[in-house]
């Protein structure tokens, strides 16, 4: 059998495990062999085409170039958060559940990245998303119950924006052609170039946590399990950076206004994450505004490709990297969380993973950051944005040093005398993936990634970072006796958003009766929303009600009317 | 007569000699009844795949005589009748078994199982139907053969609503009645043909051809339950859930549907239709259904209603489909025609095992059946999911090409319908999934523990939903086999278009 479809086929028959309970106890242990023939198939690296006209309208997996850094990707973090979940989910008692939805999640993941047809890749995506739901709610607290709604319908208003994208984008092609490779050509030829680019753009940028649409990111990740928010954050937003690159017209058109847009989306999330990402009081939620302030690094360059056509290649190759990189990295030190011991010294190992964010010299993030400068197209090579990226450097300093902070009062107080070893190998691994395998990748782009350190360089990078150590620490050593630190809750927007309609649903019901707790009740704020817009409830049901008493009399009258009708047309 | 020529006529003969079959057995003769009941529904599955694989290899199947000078009696088998009378076919049998675990026990078996056969003989009946005389012969049959599944209960609220779908049901039946005696008064007997009779009626009034149009399609609204036709449905939930599945996912509902596809297609012709500037009006009408439904849906509290409601905004999709001009677009009618089926039916056996296990009826009492149900609670999670659309499953199939298809007929207006009904059959079905398996079980819910080793209901009623829950899950992910309802599709929209 093909090794693509074995690929995906693993990890759906081991989550089938589940239906046997002889088998259950044992699923926890699959969870990492789950990824092995998706391992193989990274490692063999050739570019490989299946057809299978039978399924949906028929279905194409393959590999090329691109798609291979993001299956090393999925390959790393799903194999390290696996064989790390294998024992964290130890003594759960709803441990087969969390790897059920857990392999589901897998089997999506992997499938939107081979696959090369648009309900394949749809397929994949939505399998991804709604199994994630699992993870995500898996300890069933109020908080998580609450990102889970959030995540939910975020997750259902990308889909439609997306499946009005892709209804778009197939009708542009020849023919309803529904290969993927075609698509970004028929959306630069159509006439609504914009439009559809747009839905996509926005239907994945959902996932991928872009400015505006991130709200459920830093809810889900603080609560999901840990190594689900090592892959939530890892790899699963990835696949709308994915989408974006293989949906998109990059490099088909130049579309400086839209690219201009979207860069300075990217800026938004790259400067704002940090900023409200230093607020923020648990580790792991200062992860999630750090994913988002990095993904907006990425959706910068996905603008910049979008403006410049010529520039778009180099561009695409070098984001994919920059997932790649920022996967491992966030991967791990999200895994870290759960893993070290009271001790403060173990917090040192995880200094790498942090200064490769950071863009340390040396480190895989200098060389993402330098490769995607290089390859800015001259129009967007300007002054006050290398300014910009620099403060945002600057800003993921400031999250890194929030995150250590929070981390070791976390550690101080809930760490574990010894770390498990299990999961200290794990991670080590994840460590190691970031700091050494991920350069002798056999990937066709890496070298793209290779620079010579100048000192003018070196400063560059250095420069940033130095900068916001030395005013966190004048901040932390002078202004502490004075202020508080600020305290923002995760979610940011959504309060505001969740107050709007708490006050809506009170316009619409004047009962006045007691508000719970503001955002745990979105949904049901939400059904009383559509109340109003309906004006009152009872309504609908008052009217059928009637036309249900009367509608002998009505049709009667039709039918006189049209007997009349018809007898003076005769 | 020749084979051919006896077909039709003999699918059709053979379920109605079932029914009366049934009802001879006397009352307690309980498996002698199961034995013919089955064995007939097999049988006829069997021989509807024949005609199938006939009509797909260019066969064709006719039965005819006349019944008074210039008026036919028409049987026939087109691409389109084996649709329908495959789907019935296969989702009697499995209702059919359903059934029989949901009444063990129960009293008027006889009655119930007889009207049961009637009404889906009479469901071929329609399927096979020729022509509009012999149509609208088993459309009024249908009628009648459902009111006592309706009101099997004989409960004062079964009884309530048993008369609330007369009325409805057969006013409509009247007011189509006139529109066929009109048509046939004016240009005489009408067959239903591909591409319609637009040589016949290209040269009548316009005003006449609309309003015999809008009689029909008025007539065929009420059992399509299209808004502001739809009242009936929602409280005809209180028949026994096999009855409810077979109405929303085949006998009635799909009747009146399928009634609009003939009178669009092979009636009048789409194009002809088009330029009567007819379908337009109709396509905004299932549109406007498709939400209304949606949003209704979405304030139910019982379970059966909301998915009632669901049953009022999906079976529009179909009628949205015809109205759009284009191959894509029949696609898409075509291939929801059976997808809807399947799903609703896979909801509605779920529903009926809930209902039966667990004594539950409303959705807030649904919370952690999914652990002391799993099965069942899977079976209704693919069927939720399918109906959302997701892919790979049925639901996505179907939408899928009626998307592509409103933007094939430049309707681009469906796309923001389609996306709306979308997220808003997420709104009322994902909050139940989540009940179903994230939720604790609710304080003070009695249900009876489960036994170990045994199956979590009677297994005929669940084996049915796993079957169709499989082909909610296959019908997507396997859609382009040979024979598989898209190939169906696309196999009708080359004959429709003469692609």
């Amino acid at each position: 059998m093909s090794l693509l479809l074995l690929t995906i086929l693993t990890p759906l028959l081991l989550a089938l495990m589940i239906l046997s309970p002889h088998l259950r106890p044992w699923m926890r242990y699959c969870l990492p062999l789950a990824v092995v023939p998706a391992l193989l198939l990274a490692l063999k690296g050739d570019p490989e085409h299946l057809v299978l006209p039978f399924m949906l309208t028929g279905m194409e997996l393959g590999l090329d170039p691109l798609r291979g850094v993001f299956l090393w990707l999925a390959v790393l973090v799903w194999l390290v958060a696996g064989a790390f979940a294998s024992r964290y989910l130890g003594g759960d008692r709803y441990q087969h559940r969390f790897c059920f939805y857990w392999l589901l999640t897998l089997t999506g993941n992997l499938w939107l990245i081979l696959a090369f047809d648009v309900p394949g890749f749809y397929s994949g995506f939505a399998l991804m998303t709604f199994a994630a739901y699992g993870l995500v709610v898996h300890n069933a607290s109020k908080e998580a119950q609450r990102a889970g709604r959030v995540y939910l319908w975020m997750a259902v208003l990308g889909e439609g924006l997306l499946v009005a994208g892709l209804f778009a984008a197939v009708s542009a092609t020849d023919n309803y052609a529904s290969s993927l490779h075609l698509l970004p050509a028929a959306i630069a030829e159509s006439e609504q170039t914009l439009l559809i680019s747009g839905l996509i753009f926005f239907g994945l940028g959902v996932k991928a946590g872009i400015a505006g649409l991130h709200l459920w990111l830093p809810l889900a990740h603080p609560v999901a399990p840990t190594p689900a928010s090592a892959v939530l954050s890892g790899v699963m937003i990835k696949a709308g950076l994915l989408g974006w690159l293989l949906l998109l017209p990059l490099g088909e058109v130049n579309l400086p206004g839209a690219g201009l847009g979207v860069v300075v989306l990217g800026l938004v999330a790259a400067l704002g994450g940090a900023l409200i990402g230093v607020c923020q009081q648990s580790p792991k939620a200062v992860l999630a505004y750090s994913s988002i302030s990095q993904m907006g690094l990425m959706t910068l360059a996905v603008g910049a490709a979008l403006m410049d056509a010529q520039a778009a290649p180099a561009l695409m190759g070098i984001t994919a990297l920059y997932a790649l990189h920022h996967g491992l990295a966030k991967g791990t030190l999200f895994l870290g969380v759960s893993t070290l011991g009271r001790n403060p010294w173990w917090l040192l190992p995880l200094a790498l993973p942090a200064l490769a964010l950071v863009g340390w010299p040396l480190s895989s993030g200098a060389a993402a950051k330098l490769a995607l400068k290089d390859a800015l197209p001259a129009a967007l090579d300007t002054g006050w944005l290398l300014a910009l990226l620099s403060l945002a450097a600057a800003g993921t300093t400031a999250l890194m040093l929030r995150f250590f902070w929070t981390l070791r009062g976390q550690l101080r107080e809930s760490g574990p005398r010894r770390p498990d070893p299990w999961l200290l190998a794990c991670w080590l691994v994840g460590l190691a993936c970031t700091g050494g395998l991920f350069w002798w990748l056999p990937l066709q782009e890496l070298p793209a990634l290779v620079y010579g350190l100048s000192p003018g360089k070196a400063v560059d990078l250095i420069l940033p970072p130095l900068v916001a150590m030395v005013l966190a620490a004048l901040g932390w050593g002078l202004l502490r006796q004075w202020l508080k630190w600020p305290a923002l809750p995760p979610g940011d927007l959504l309060l505001p958003l969740t107050a709007l309609m708490v006050w809506l649903s009170h316009q619409g019901h004047q009962s006045g009766r007691a508000v719970a707790v503001p955002g745990q009740r979105l949904m049901v704020r939400g059904r009383v929303l559509l109340d109003w817009l309906m004006l009152d409830r009872g309504r609908p049901e008052r009217l059928e009600a009637w036309l249900r008493q009367q509608v002998a009399w009505i049709f009667l009258l039709l039918l006189c009317l049209m007997m009349l009708l018809a007898l003076s047309s005769l | 007569m020749t084979m051919t020529n006896m077909l039709p006529l003999l699918v059709l003969g053979s379920s109605l000699l079932v029914a009366l079959i049934i009802f001879m057995v006397p009352e307690p003769r309980y498996k002698l009844r199961t034995t013919v009941n089955l064995l007939a529904a097999v049988i006829k599955l069997i021989l509807v795949a024949g005609m199938a694989w006939g009509v797909l290899q260019g066969g064709f199947y006719e039965t005819r005589f006349p019944v008074m000078p210039g008026l036919d009696f028409v049987l026939r088998a087109d691409s389109l009748s084996v649709v329908f009378a495959g789907l019935s076919a296969l989702l009697w049998l499995l209702t059919t078994c359903y059934a029989i675990g949901y009444l063990k026990g129960s009293a008027n078996q006889r009655r119930f199982f007889g009207f049961f056969s009637f009404c889906v003989a009479s469901t071929l009946g329609i399927a096979l139907a020729g022509n509009l005389f012999t149509f609208l012969l088993f459309y009024e049959i249908l009628t009648l053969s459902t009111y006592p599944l309706v009101v099997h209960r004989g409960t004062e609220a079964a009884l309530r609503a048993g008369k609330q779908y007369l009325i409805y049901t057969l006013s409509g039946g009247a007011v189509m009645m006139l529109g066929v005696v009109w048509l046939q008064a004016g240009f005489g007997d009408l067959d239903f043909i591909r591409g319609g009779h637009r040589e016949v009626l290209a040269g009548a009034d316009t005003r006449v051809l609309v309003a015999i149009f809008m009689l029909l399609i008025g007539g065929l609204a009420v059992k399509a339950a299209i808004v502001p036709l739809h009242g009936w449905l929602p409280s005809a939930m209180v028949a026994p859930a096999p009855v409810s599945a077979l109405l929303h996912a085949v006998a009635v509902v799909k009747a009146g549907v399928f009634g609009i596809v003939r009178v669009v297609y092979d009636l009048f012709g789409s194009d002809f239709a088009a330029e009567l500037g007819l379908l337009l009006p109709l396509g905004i009408l299932a549109a406007f259904t498709i939400l209304y439904g949606s949003v209704r849906a979405l304030y139910q509290v019982d379970l059966k209603r909301r998915l009632a409601f669901s049953t009022v905004s999906q079976v529009s999709y179909i009628t949205l489909g015809v109205t759009l001009l284009g191959p894509l677009a029949t696609v898409g009618a075509v291939v929801h025609l059976i997808h809807q089926g399947v799903m609703k039916i896979t909801l509605f056996f779920c529903a009926g095992i809930y209902a039966e296990t667990l004594g539950i009826h409303r959705i807030d009492e649904l919370d952690g059946a999914g652990r002391r149900m799993p099965v069942t609670s899977v079976v209704f999670t693919v069927g939720a999911l399918g109906m959302i659309g997701l892919p790979p499953l049925a639901g996505f199939i179907s939408k899928w090409y009626l998307g592509l298809g409103a933007l094939e007929a430049g309707m681009v207006w469906v796309i923001p319908v389609l996306v709306a009904s979308t997220m808003l059959n997420a709104a009322y079905f994902l909050p139940i999934v989540h009940r179903l398996w994230f939720r604790p079980q609710r304080q003070g819910a009695d249900w009876a523990a489960a036994v170990p080793g045994r199956p979590e209901c009677h297994r005929a009623m669940l084996w049915p939903a796993i079957i169709t829950g499989l082909f909610v899950v296959l019908l997507g992910l396997l859609a382009s086999l040979p024979m598989s309802p898209l190939q169906w599709g696309l196999f009708m929209a080359e004959q429709e278009y003469g692609l």
